[in-house]
């Protein structure tokens, strides 16, 4: 028997509970996804004054009538609101293409140092039922906003329809992306807005960029998986960099504070949508610098999980909060237990 | 329907059981068994033999939770299944899964006996409640139940390159706690 078949004979006497518990996670996104669809569309609701019961039966469609702007997209719990600074920097655009049977535009984007957000707007004829892109046949009806039992196959089978599975991309290299998510909400069976935000590591934003979007038709009774043929269009979007303000450059008290690592100098910057952390860092011992998770800057938060690249920069932004006269950074392992406290002090 | 009303159709040998068995739990048994194999036949027959393996099995067994012990079922089913396959028949997503599982093992050593890997197994169980939740979650979704990187990604609203350094050192972890242990030799 090979060792890794060993390994896996051993991991499959995984005790029960831990299974479980892995288990229920499965419809984590799904359950996450509901519960921003709901607090988006309560904002949304309560700024118009309006009510709407929505009385789900089984597969029934029952979208609230709404279309999902950029602004409501972005608020979170988390979060909050987008500031009004950043809100004002809201550029619609225009560009539209069109698939077979479907077609996309670019509703509205958003650019600043750290954060990039744009939402597309999918529409598909009466054949189609548009999902998004990270669901599967077997994913509940959630998933494209309907409640009620069963999967978006048996419903595609039901309703004699194909599904369209659609995603879209940007430029990540261009736009000098370290991560990217999409967030998808069906205003019918054949309407969805993508929300797509980008975490950027401070590259200049080419005013003229592209978001790609892909979509795969797929009638699960009738198409093998292996037939299947993404079509991909790409949205033409013009950026407008939002303007951002140095709040100061600073110098760590010792650069040799974090095990494994020279730590560098510290720009803080104060862009539309919050502060942004970038932190230079150089790895010297390789293994002591696997204990690395994260960074915190004391009196800051900030929004996702940031960037850490061992060799060049650690980035976050959407920074809320005040750091005070001389910043206070604290790594953490992946206990999240302190590693060890760093304070920086202001050189320019 | 809850799990305790269908345990009871099985115990009334009812065939409604299959069904609501499969409407409850069939996405995830699916989805395990589709992580580990690649054809979709096979997918399917693994789902018919777990749904056989569970009516054989209750009675006498009444397992709470319902929905680990069906996909413990076809996780071990998918496997037989796997290792049964030729290599154009097997799934490239199960194959990294393996070759990520055996970076655990420093080179040169090895699990040697049925009984290491009882004990290898426990001690596996131990690692993982030593874990943060999130690790845990993410060893578990990666390692047992065969999920890509990029499913985990979009599950925890991370990106697919920070989850596989995360999966890289948790494995690391996991080498050094069983190198510590002395269950590789």
């Amino acid at each position: 028997m090979y060792k890794s078949e060993r390994m896996m004979k051993a991991i499959g006497d995984i005790s029960d509970d831990k299974i479980e518990k892995a288990s229920r996670a499965l419809g984590y996104q799904k359950d996450r996804r509901q519960a921003s669809r709901i607090s988006i569309r309560m904002g949304r609701l309560m700024s118009i004054a309006a009510v709407v019961a929505l009385l789900l039966a089984l597969g029934a469609v029952a979208y609230a009538v709404n279309l999902f702007g950029l602004r409501e997209l972005y608020a979170n719990p988390n979060r909050g609101d987008m500031p009004e600074e950043a809100a004002d920097l809201i550029a619609i655009q225009s560009a539209k293409v069109e698939g077979e049977g479907w077609s996309a535009s670019v509703q509205e984007t958003y650019c600043d140092e750290g954060t990039v957000l744009v939402t597309v707007h999918v529409s598909a004829d009466a054949s189609y039922i548009v999902v998004p892109t990270d669901a599967d046949l077997d994913s509940p009806l959630s998933a494209i906003g309907l409640s009620g039992e069963g999967t978006l196959r048996e419903y595609a089978q039901k309703e004699g329809k194909t599904l369209l599975f659609v995603g879209a991309n940007l430029d990540r290299e261009a736009l000098g992306l370290h991560s990217a998510g999409e967030r998808f909400e069906n205003a019918s069976l054949q309407e969805m807005t993508i929300y797509v935000e980008g975490a950027r590591g401070g590259a200049a934003a080419p005013v003229d960029t592209v978001c790609t979007v892909v979509a795969v038709a797929w009638s699960p009774e009738t198409q093998d998986p292996d037939t299947l043929v993404p079509e991909r269009r790409e949205l033409p979007i013009t950026l407008v960099e939002g303007k951002s303000t140095p709040l100061g450059l600073y110098a760590p008290a010792d650069p040799y504070a974090l095990p494994g690592f020279e730590l560098g100098e510290l720009s803080l910057t104060q862009t539309p949508l919050g502060i942004e952390l970038r932190l230079k860092m150089s790895v010297l011992d390789e293994e002591a610098s696997r204990n690395l998770l994260t960074l915190r800057l004391d009196g800051v938060e900030f929004h996702g999980a940031g960037s850490i690249d061992p060799n060049g920069y650690a980035v976050f932004s959407q920074g809320q909060g005040d750091f005070g006269n001389s910043p206070l950074i604290r790594f953490l392992d992946w206990d999240k237990n302190t590693i060890s406290e760093v304070a920086y002090e202001k050189i320019g | 329907m809850e799990d305790s009303k269908i345990i009871s159709l099985f115990f009334e040998r009812s065939e409604q059981a299959i069904e609501e068995l499969d409407r409850k739990h069939g996405p995830a048994v699916k989805r395990t068994a589709a992580n580990i194999l690649k054809d979709r036949l096979d997918v399917e027959e693994c789902v018919s033999d777990t749904y056989l393996r569970t009516w054989n099995s209750i009675p006498p067994q009444a397992p709470n939770p319902l929905a680990s012990y069906v996909c413990r079922i076809a996780h071990n089913l998918a496997i037989d299944r796997y290792h049964a396959n030729t290599a154009e028949k097997r799934n490239g997503n199960y194959d990294l899964v393996l070759d990520e599982i055996e970076e655990c093992i420093p080179s040169g050593m090895s699990v040697e006996t049925e009984l290491d890997a009882k004990e290898l197994g426990a001690s596996i169980n131990r690692f993982l409640s030593s874990l943060s939740k999130e690790d845990r979650f993410l060893f578990v979704r990666r390692y047992w139940y065969a999920d890509s990187v990029r499913e985990l990604a979009a599950m925890t609203n991370g990106s697919p390159n920070r989850i596989s350094v995360r999966l890289f050192r948790l494995r690391e972890k996991l080498r050094n706690t069983l190198t510590k242990e002395g269950l590789l030799v």
